[in-house]
């Protein structure tokens, strides 16, 4: 209950600083922060006191209580690599738009598209 | 062919999006021969699942031979194949209008031959992902597709000058909101179910109806889904984003990109969550902002003065009226937000690749620039007069049918929301009279001498076509085909509303 809270806590503060802060940079790690508390949520679902991979192990029949379920972990898999070349791509926009525009502040920037 | 094109239709593109950039180390025509070659395949794979989806009934297709609910399913019915068909062949005018090389929106986009290929694999990119949203049964696997066509997106709309590289951030983080939201839904959708097949998931459902993690899962999901459906008031990535992109990404961009995201909506609000009591109440919430979006998109387009922004907002309108249908959710009113999603974008599409190139060729974008053009390029400008008539709604272009339609779901619906659907269609349709007519206006009746909106001397602009063939071809068919899908709405009514039907009573039938 404490994680999930946690990644809630996490995904609003994320939230809150993409639509808050002002400058273009700021809002892309708060974007990460964002997109960290969904896998933090996914990560602890799966997450069992005293479980262990579901690997067979030395006969006897498996018992489901033993072992941690593997497919949110390996969702988050994809959902890294999602994040990671959203990210890259951001920043390369970012590049850019600072040599053209001299600036990642968001309101100043506006005032120059005009 | 059943067992072959299914899984075609999203290799192709995606397999594609790889090898064209390729190629522009051979020669710039064998990269445009590929691309063009490429998405007619595509078309062609749509159109006979399409057809077999009619004759045969639906397609179900486990990718990689697993069964779902364990594997990822691809489900083919009237409804996606329609979409599909519709992005496919919306792809192929956007790749015959990437020739297009020099846009006043950005440098010459398509500048080397590099950077051609490279633009032409980000479109397959995005048709792939574009198609795997609208076939995929798997609500993870959505997301991954949602992730892929959006980085497509991103790339297109930044490839022209600095302001798209701005636009391109401000809709990567909406977008990427969009796509957090909607994994976290889906995350407690997993936690409360185990299940992430959609057919898997509306059976379980009816066991977690008392628990209050539905109500945020529904919530997080619809919430993500409406931005990325640009639904009033999450729409505020859109006109910048629709107004920046250089010409033959954006008349692709504005026809498909937010339909594509209103039919995920529909499919999961409309279809897999509409059983439940959270599921019914959003709906009803997506009905009422749907309305108040015609509204408020139909009054800003008619405040613009640019005419690329003005189509942008015109498009939010449009959004509203494809969620109005959605929010309803009769068999009339889903006929209609289908049916509108057709029509705006074979409309909105000729609009933007017509409106992109006027801004070029007559270097500026207000009304006044068009002063003139009816008389210097008669067919073309015939063309855009008949997308804007379907954007207003008369008969018989296709945009008057999705509005009988929705209009009639209205009647049907009553209650204080039918009413209010009813009289914001109407009054939609008065504005984007408003907004269009002072376009055509100044194309068919003025002459260059007296726009009044245009500072400096019309005889300083740039010689050459009004239309350049890679985007006039484009603007004309689409016009033909607003008339044809117009002229033939009564088979698709009875091609798409009985799969819409049993797949919802399927849905609500217990689980055999």
């Amino acid at each position: 209950m404490t994680t999930y809270a946690f990644a809630a806590a996490l995904f609003t503060i994320g939230l809150a600083g993409m639509a808050l802060l002002p400058n273009l940079l700021r809002k892309l790690l708060a974007m990460n922060v964002m997109q960290v508390a969904v896998i933090v949520f996914f990560v602890s679902l799966a997450f069992k006191d005293g479980a262990t991979v579901p690997i067979l192990g030395q006969g006897g029949a498996p018992v489901a209580a033993e072992f941690m379920n593997p497919l949110p972990h390996t969702l988050m898999l994809t959902a890294i690599v999602v994040s990671v070349s959203t990210t890259g791509l951001a920043l390369g926009l970012l590049v850019r738009v600072r040599s053209r525009f001299e600036t990642l502040n968001e309101r100043r920037l506006l005032d120059r598209l005009r | 062919m059943r067992d072959v094109l299914p899984g075609l239709l999203v290799a192709l593109p995606l397999m594609g999006a790889a090898l064209v950039p390729l190629l522009a180390a051979l020669s710039r025509r064998t990269t445009r021969a590929a691309a063009l070659g490429l998405h007619a395949a595509i078309l062609a794979a749509a159109l006979g699942l399409f057809g077999s989806a009619a004759a045969d009934g639906p397609i179900r297709y486990a990718v990689g031979g697993w069964p779902g609910p364990w594997g990822i399913e691809l489900w083919f019915d009237g409804l996606s194949t329609l979409i599909a068909v519709l992005v496919a062949g919306m792809a192929c005018f956007a790749s015959f209008a990437q020739t297009f090389g020099a846009d006043r929106n950005g440098a010459a986009p398509a500048s080397t031959p590099l950077r051609e290929g490279l633009l032409r694999g980000a479109l397959l990119l995005l048709v792939g992902g574009l198609l795997g949203i609208v076939a995929t049964r798997d609500v993870f696997n959505l997301f991954v597709f949602l992730e892929i066509s959006s980085l497509a997106a991103y790339t297109l709309v930044a490839s022209g000058e600095g302001r798209g590289a701005v636009a391109a951030f401000r809709y990567l983080l909406a977008g990427t909101a969009a796509g957090s939201l909607y994994l976290f839904g889906v995350g407690f959708l997993y936690a409360l179910t185990g299940t992430l097949n959609m057919d898997d998931l509306a059976a379980r459902l009816p066991s977690v109806e008392a628990d209050a993690a539905l109500t945020v899962a529904v919530v997080l999901i619809a919430v993500g889904l409406s931005i990325k459906a640009a639904l009033f008031p999450l729409h505020g990535w859109l006109p910048d984003t629709y107004v920046y992109t250089p010409t033959p990404a954006a008349g692709f961009i504005a026809a498909v990109m937010a339909k594509v995201s209103a039919y995920a909506l529909l499919r999961l609000l409309g279809e897999v969550l509409a059983g439940t009591t959270a599921g019914a109440v959003v709906l009803e919430i997506t009905l009422w902002l749907g309305i108040l979006g015609v509204l408020v998109g139909g009054i800003l387009a008619v405040a613009q003065r640019a005419v690329t922004r003005m189509l942008a907002w015109s498009s939010i309108s449009a959004m509203g009226m494809i969620l109005i249908g959605v929010g309803m959710g009769s068999a009339l009113a889903i006929t209609g937000a289908l049916f509108h999603m057709a029509a705006h974008a074979l409309a909105k599409g000729c609009l933007f690749f017509g409106a992109g190139g006027i801004r070029t060729s007559e270097d500026g974008d207000e009304p006044g620039r068009w002063a003139g053009l009816g008389s210097r390029a008669p067919w073309t400008l015939a063309a855009l007069t008949v997308a804007a008539l379907s954007m207003i709604g008369i008969p018989p272009t296709a945009g008057f049918f999705s509005k009988y339609y929705l209009l009639s779901a209205s009647i049907e619906a009553g209650g204080p929301a039918g009413i209010a659907a009813f009289a914001a269609i109407i009054l939609s349709s008065l504005l984007a009279t408003v907004y269009f007519l002072r376009v055509l206006e100044a194309a068919w009746f003025r002459t260059p001498g007296d726009a009044p909106d245009v500072a400096g001397d019309p005889a300083s602009r740039p010689p050459g076509p009004v239309l350049p063939r890679p985007l006039a071809v484009p603007v004309v068919g689409l016009a033909v085909l607003v008339l044809l899908t117009g002229i033939f709405a009564r088979p698709f009514e009875r091609h798409v509303l009985p799969d819409w039907e049993s797949g919802t009573a399927r849905i609500s039938a217990p689980a055999p």
